[in-house]
């Protein structure tokens, strides 16, 4: 198999459809290392050659791509290409889709996954033509989080599952609902469904283990369904009590409850579920009373009960928030008794050391018709209420909404002993071992990667942790301000003046002051028969700088040397020149090998003092592996989106291209990824400029940055000097 | 022609008609101590919360003009103290409403103090203290403000950032109040009196603004004031629809992400 490269570029190549042997010839480049005498790529391709023009074009573009990752998984593709292409009625942007899908499971969960979407594209074609009419859960998945924060209650999130139900921290609802033929019904369907999953969690169904009580009957399956009927009930009469304007648009969809509600069988058991104080002690009574009377109904909206799920969640909540909670008091009560010991001495008193004792009362809503559930507690310390923080009082609604109450062993401050255990466990995880633990990606960040060949984000892609620099205390930052003592004081002379030192106005219409000269110019002016201007004040102004600035420091093993020296060094006479100015700077070293282990280095953060620790930092910058840069420029743009500055900035030092240890992201393809990382750093608002010593920097840089927003340094010794002049022409 | 508005010296403006003010806690108690006593206010608390119609309230109560600031980034020392005007010819001395105050013996209420410039303190302090009096470095003396002057200012911990903390030189010369939303009751009372509106539509507005203000945090940075739910609360009166007043008055005016209004709105459409 000698054939040329083929790359389908050309119109031509576009128009003419291929026969089955030009097309296995093609396959046979790509598909190369998989195919055996065996295994040929002529099934694949006499498939394909039944196919239009511009699906072969389409399928032969997308198998080269996916060669590049991985060769199995591209003949999977040319192997159920042809059938995607019925299942989805030859439309190409489904089949795109398709192909994105699949490269996506590919990157998150690898190839037997990814084969898995080749293989069902009936369902993925039934699922993306629905979608033209229904909705997708994650479109509205932000809206609905916010939603039921806002209904009340613990702060549920809202997450993908194939049926409805909760397990008391996360409601789970269904990815997709096409169930209706407009849009905006099935958009309603979903809140239906996110409302009666709250409304389990907000009245308390889950106030008891379910599984104990209803296997004491005959047949549980059945008791379990009739519960869910009863409930369901009950929950609708709290909804309709608590929601009234949702009620009335869900009406449509509640045929099955009105009927239910007219049928005399049912009448009695309505009217007790339908009591404002009816709990779920209700269900249980009416569930034991007419077990044998009568057939559950089902609900289209009720989704399942999911007992051991809720279990299993509540259990873990349940010991944790009794944790959290002692804690907090243990706080209160050393705040107290700080503020008293602060008192005595004062007072030159001495306070006597007793235990902290803490009650609670309940307060009911104003008319007790309204309900029976306690709306507030009022928490007192030695007999004087006090007001918790807020995050103690969302803990402490969190522990009723499970239990009801707040139990008495709950309000024993946590002793010293318990507090640091719990702290210990969780330092034991700190980030610098994360590599070496089999928690590998647990806590990092992650982020997309923008592959051009595919013209799409490739999804979590890169595993980023903030690591730490192992600080050097020694003489290097003296060393280098003694060194350049002429280019310290000239640039803090240069620095200084850009402080924005209040400058006085003239000739304002508004001011502080009076512009002598103004006015007797004015004067002669009005002598003269002209008009008397109204400019005659001095006014002080003062530019308030408002930056905040992102240093991105490449410590790739390239700077080895030299170019590492006159990093710091450049680093050592920012920070002395910033430091004079008053503005906001970070600076970050990044570094790491492939996508799976990516490095942000923390030297200084924005709100950081330049001291000692951050000196020995920089002292300790070193080269580290190779210059992955997209993942950089966007955890760091991520962490200067947070700040709250009129003017922010991302200055790279580098050294040279971006590239890694994979081959991959060398040339264009890491190119393409730092351009569109850059894109969407410009979208947040913040400005990126480059400064480098690649002297081949005018082939790509302009490409990332745009021309204006790179320098190019020649001489490696000018770096230090450069990079604050540079800085100071940037930000004026 | 007939001028409808009334031109009236701010520092001659009394406020004649009690002002509806709901207390939830002792601060009238504590205000009024602190006025005998000559000691500074300072009025901690969100917007829109009735920080300004406590200040109203106070003035009607104690029978004072009141004199209100609203601070800014551009106002300076002179802003409050006064300024040279040219008048015919001539330089002529204004006061500036600080120094009104401070010779009417009025109320001067600063309000979003923190907004202002540095320069500021040096005039508020030497008020703030025992010596209370007001520097007016221009002129080259100082006015000493009678028995019956009040400084007074509000600042919202919750907004500003770390850059515009209040100084601990300024606030420790405050008394301190602090201001919250009302419970459920107090805030459902409130919008009765205030708009005149129905106790169901009161309650369920306050309960709409109780769901606003769990979203603080997840998208909202403030929840709904109890200024809002009274707009709302007009314009339901006025016939808007529920809904369409909540939005505009409310959903609006807490977020421009169209999800977050989305959201909003669909907690409004459940409620109404």
């Amino acid at each position: 198999m000698n054939s040329a490269p083929l790359y389908f570029k050309t119109m031509t190549d576009i128009q003419i459809r291929k026969n089955a042997d030009a097309i296995e010839e093609q396959l046979d480049h790509f598909l190369d290392p998989v195919l055996s005498f065996r295994r040929s790529a002529l099934g694949p391709a006499q498939q394909i050659a039944t196919l239009s023009a511009s699906e072969q074009y389409l399928c032969l573009h997308w198998i080269e791509i996916i060669t590049s990752i991985n060769a199995e998984f591209a003949y999977q593709y040319a192997a159920y290409f042809s059938t995607a292409v019925k299942e989805l009625k030859h439309d190409q942007e489904a089949l795109k889709s398709w192909t994105i899908d699949a490269m996506s499971a590919y990157d998150e969960r690898g190839l037997q996954l990814a084969i898995k979407v080749l293989q069902q594209s009936q369902e993925y074609a039934e699922h993306y033509f629905n979608k033209q009419d229904g909705i997708v859960l994650e479109d509205i998945q932000k809206l609905l989080t916010a939603f039921v924060c806002g209904l009340n209650g613990r702060s549920l999130k809202i997450a993908a599952a194939d049926t409805s139900y909760t397990d008391t921290d996360s409601i789970f609802l269904p990815s997709l609902i096409s169930d209706y033929s407009t849009k905006k019904e099935n958009f309603f369907y979903y809140k239906l469904l996110t409302v009666y999953q709250w409304s389990q969690n907000w009245f308390g169904s889950w106030r008891y283990e379910l599984n104990e009580p209803l296997n004491d009957y005959h047949d549980p399956v059945k008791a379990l369904r009739l519960f869910h009927c009863l409930e369901s009930i009950r929950l609708l009469y709290k909804i309709r009590a608590e929601l009234p304007g949702f009620f009335r648009q869900a009406t449509p969809y509640l045929n099955d409850f009105r009927t239910l509600e007219n049928d005399p069988k049912w009448h009695s058991i309505c009217k007790i579920l339908a009591d404002k104080k009816a709990s779920v002690d209700h269900t249980f009574s009416l569930l034991n009373q007419y077990y044998t009377l009568l057939e559950p109904i089902i609900f289209s909206f009720q989704g399942e009960l999911l007992a051991n799920k809720v279990a299993l969640v509540k259990q873990h909540r349940i010991s944790e928030e009794k944790h959290r909670f002692r804690e907090a008091l243990a706080q209160i009560v050393d705040e107290k008794k700080q503020a008293e010991e602060k008192a005595s001495t004062d007072e030159h008193n001495t306070v006597e050391k007793t235990e902290a004792v803490f009650e609670l009362k309940p307060l009911f809503a104003e008319d007790e018709e309204e309900s029976n559930e306690v709306l507030f507690f009022e928490l007192s310390l030695d007999g004087q209420p006090i007001v918790p923080p807020d995050d103690v009082y969302s803990l402490m609604s969190s522990i009723i909404q499970d239990i009801g109450e707040i139990p008495e062993d709950y309000l024993v401050a946590a002793g010293p002993g318990q507090y640091v255990t719990e702290q210990a466990d969780t330092q034991s995880k700190k980030s610098d071992n994360a590599w070496s633990g089999v928690y590998h990606e647990e806590g990092a960040f992650f982020y997309d990667e923008w592959d051009y060949t595919r013209q799409h984000y490739k999804k979590n892609w890169c595993v980023v942790r903030e690591m730490r620099v192992t600080p050097i205390y020694d003489d290097f930052v003296q060393d280098t301000v003694t060194k350049n003592i002429g280019i310290v004081k000239a640039l803090r002379r240069n620095f200084e003046a850009l402080k924005g030192e209040d400058r006085l106005l003239k000739r304002q219409v508004n001011g502080d002051d009076i512009d002598i000269d103004a006015v007797v110019e004015s004067y002669a002016e009005l002598s003269m028969g002209l008009e008397f201007s109204e400019r005659v004040f001095t006014k002080m102004q003062r530019e308030e700088r408002n930056i905040a600035v992102m240093f991105m420091v490449d410590m790739s093993g390239s700077t080895q040397g030299w170019i590492n020296q006159a990093e710091r060094e450049s680093l050592v006479l920012l920070c002395e020149s910033l430091e004079m100015l008053g503005d906001r700077y970070a600076i970050y070293g990044f570094s790491g090998t492939t996508r799976k282990r990516c490095e942000i280095y923390h030297i200084k953060h924005l709100d950081e003092d330049y001291n000692d620790k951050v000196k020995a930092r920089i002292s300790g910058v070193s080269a580290k592996d190779y210059t992955r840069m997209g993942f950089a420029i966007r955890h760091l743009s991520y962490l200067l989106e947070e700040v709250d500055a009129r003017t922010k900035l991302l200055i790279t030092l580098s050294d040279g291209k971006p590239e890694d240890y994979d081959g991959q992201y060398r040339g264009e393809y890491g190119i393409e990824d730092t351009r569109q990382a850059l894109f969407e750093v410009r979208q947040k608002g913040i400005h990126p400029y480059c400064i480098t010593i690649d002297k081949e920097a005018g082939d790509y840089l302009p490409y990332m940055y745009g021309a204006a927003n790179y320098v190019l340094i020649e001489d490696i010794n000018k770096l230090p000097l450069k990079v604050s002049d540079i800085y100071r022409k940037l930000t004026t | 022609m007939d001028l409808l508005a009334q031109e009236i010296l701010p520092e001659e403006y009394f406020i004649t008609d009690e002002p509806y003010f709901e207390p939830v806690g002792d601060e009238i108690a504590i205000f009024t101590a602190a006025y005998k006593n000559k000691l500074p206010i300072l009025l901690k608390g969100p917007t829109g919360c009735g920080k300004t119609r406590f200040m109203e309230y106070m003035a009607w109560s104690l029978k004072r003009p009141l004199i209100t600031v609203s601070c800014h980034d551009d106002l300076t020392a002179s802003d409050l103290v006064g300024r040279y005007l040219i008048t015919n010819g001539e330089t002529v001395w204004v006061d500036g409403p600080l120094a009104k105050s401070v010779r009417a013996g009025a109320i001067c209420y600063l309000d979003e103090v923190v907004e202002a410039r540095k320069d500021t303190t040096v005039v508020i302090h030497p008020l703030a203290d025992d010596r209370r009096v007001l520097p007016m470095e221009k002129r080259g003396l100082v006015l000493e403000a009678t028995d019956d002057f009040c400084l007074a200012m509000s600042y919202n911990p919750g907004y500003q950032s770390v850059l515009k903390d209040l100084k601990q030189s300024t606030r420790q010369r405050f008394v301190a109040l602090e201001f919250d939303y009302p419970n459920f009751a107090t805030e459902q009372k409130i919008l009765e009196k205030e708009a005149g509106i129905e106790q169901e539509l009161a309650k369920n507005l306050v309960k709409f603004a109780q769901m606003t203000r769990n979203l603080k945090g997840s998208g909202l940075d403030e929840g709904a004031s109890t200024r809002l739910l009274v707009h709302a609360a007009l314009l339901i009166k006025e016939g808007i629809h529920p809904v369409a007043a909540c939005k505009g008055a409310i959903a609006q005016a807490l977020t421009d992400d169209p999800e977050m209004l989305s959201a909003v709105n669909e907690l409004s459409a459940s409620l109404f």
